[in-house]
């Protein structure tokens, strides 16, 4: 039995990268969200993944985020002076959007992303996107990619386009090698974190955010 | 979890409020401000063309606009709802106090089986209706349906 249920996982797993995911049979859709959706699980008990701690145990939750270490102590702290602080309490509310289930703009096109929350990085077959805290500047990054509809793995970040005082991270700036490299260190963490599972990809808004969603 | 709650709770008096509990909460705002608005934008079906041309702004500018909620100021928001839906801004405020508690947990999210996820997504319903636990994948179901076939055509011996 545990044959058949690995050889019908990565016969789907196959399917889903011929990308053919929509003309499958439901069960076989099921078997990807369910293999992608025990390793996340994994992952959480292992302690290499974290849910985003909510401020507020009222808020609702329509969606999922789960952080890797370097974005959680990123959120956690310590902070080093005041608009440390205050910029990560600025993060936080961004991050929290999306899994409060607000309204979040996607960008598909990239280099154009202008003011989305979401933006699809070049190259597009990397599945990476980076969710844009754009207030106050210098603006900050965090990479990530989308595990099922609604399910977003934050796994790096980087200030945007200038230093922060509290971090020695290089700022991103308009170099295309510091891209390159937050997006590989993305796709390397992904790997080690979950191996053998296949990000969401492709254009369709639909497949990353189920509702409450504007494509810009 | 509720780090941010008890801040709030005991702040009466002259207990000062930690700056990151009021930038998160000043972000918290601009953003519920930016929900507030797409949700009337989207529920109005209004195109983002039409409403560049009832604000006298170009396409970009609405496009922006509509983009994130970034450089909004209330003129922003006053304008974007006279646009949207002939309506004025009206600010509300809640107590963080009384409200009550969810009891989804984002690990729920992660549950194909949980009730609530088909507001909006297929998935939820379709798991209701249709997954049976006990169902083999239907690639088995096609191995022994050609098993079968195979072992009928076969003479006995």
């Amino acid at each position: 039995v545990y044959g058949v249920a690995r050889l019908t996982r990565l016969c789907a797993k196959i399917v889903r990268l011929c990308g053919k995911g929509s003309d499958t049979s439901f069960n076989w859709w099921l078997l990807i969200y369910m293999s992608i959706q025990d390793s996340l699980q994994r992952a959480v008990a292992r302690g290499e993944l974290a849910y985003l701690p909510m401020r507020l145990d009222s808020d609702p939750i329509e969606r999922a985020m789960l952080l890797d270490d370097e974005v959680k102590e990123l959120l956690s702290g310590p902070f080093r002076d005041i608009h440390h602080e205050r910029r990560i309490g600025r993060l936080h509310a961004d991050l929290e959007t999306f899994v409060t289930g607000g309204e979040v703009s996607l960008c598909f096109t990239h280099h154009r992303h202008g003011k989305a929350y979401l933006g699809l990085l070049d190259p597009p077959g990397q599945a990476t996107w980076d969710i844009r805290s754009r207030n106050p500047g210098p603006g900050l990054r965090v990479f990530g990619r989308f595990a099922a509809t609604n399910i977003f793995v934050a796994l790096t970040w980087r200030p945007r386009s200038k230093h922060v005082a509290w971090s020695s991270k290089d700022p991103l700036a308009d170099d295309n090698l510091l891209w390159r490299i937050a997006i590989h260190d993305c796709e390397e963490k992904w790997n080690r974190i979950l191996p053998g599972e296949v990000p969401v990809a492709g254009t369709r808004a639909e497949n990353y955010v189920s509702d409450h969603f504007i494509v810009v | 979890m509720s780090q941010t709650t008890s801040l709030l709770s005991n702040s009466s008096g002259s207990a000062r409020i930690p700056p990151g509990v009021l930038a998160y909460l000043g972000e918290r705002a601009r953003n519920n401000c930016y929900d507030f608005v797409i949700r009337k934008f989207r529920s109005s079906g209004l195109t983002k063309a039409e409403l560049a041309r009832r604000l006298g702004k170009g396409a970009d500018r609405i496009n922006h606009l509509l983009a994130s909620p970034g450089n909004w100021t209330v003129d922003t928001m006053a304008e974007l709802l006279a646009g949207i839906a002939g309506e004025e801004f009206v600010p509300a405020s809640a107590s963080f106090s009384g409200r009550a508690q969810r009891n989804v947990t984002q690990a729920d999210i992660l549950s194909p089986r949980r009730d609530n996820i088909d507001k909006g997504g297929k998935l939820a319903k379709d798991v209701r209706v249709e997954w049976k636990f006990d169902a083999p994948p239907p690639a088995l179901d096609k191995i022994r349906e050609i098993e079968s076939k195979t072992l009928k055509a076969e003479p006995v011996s």
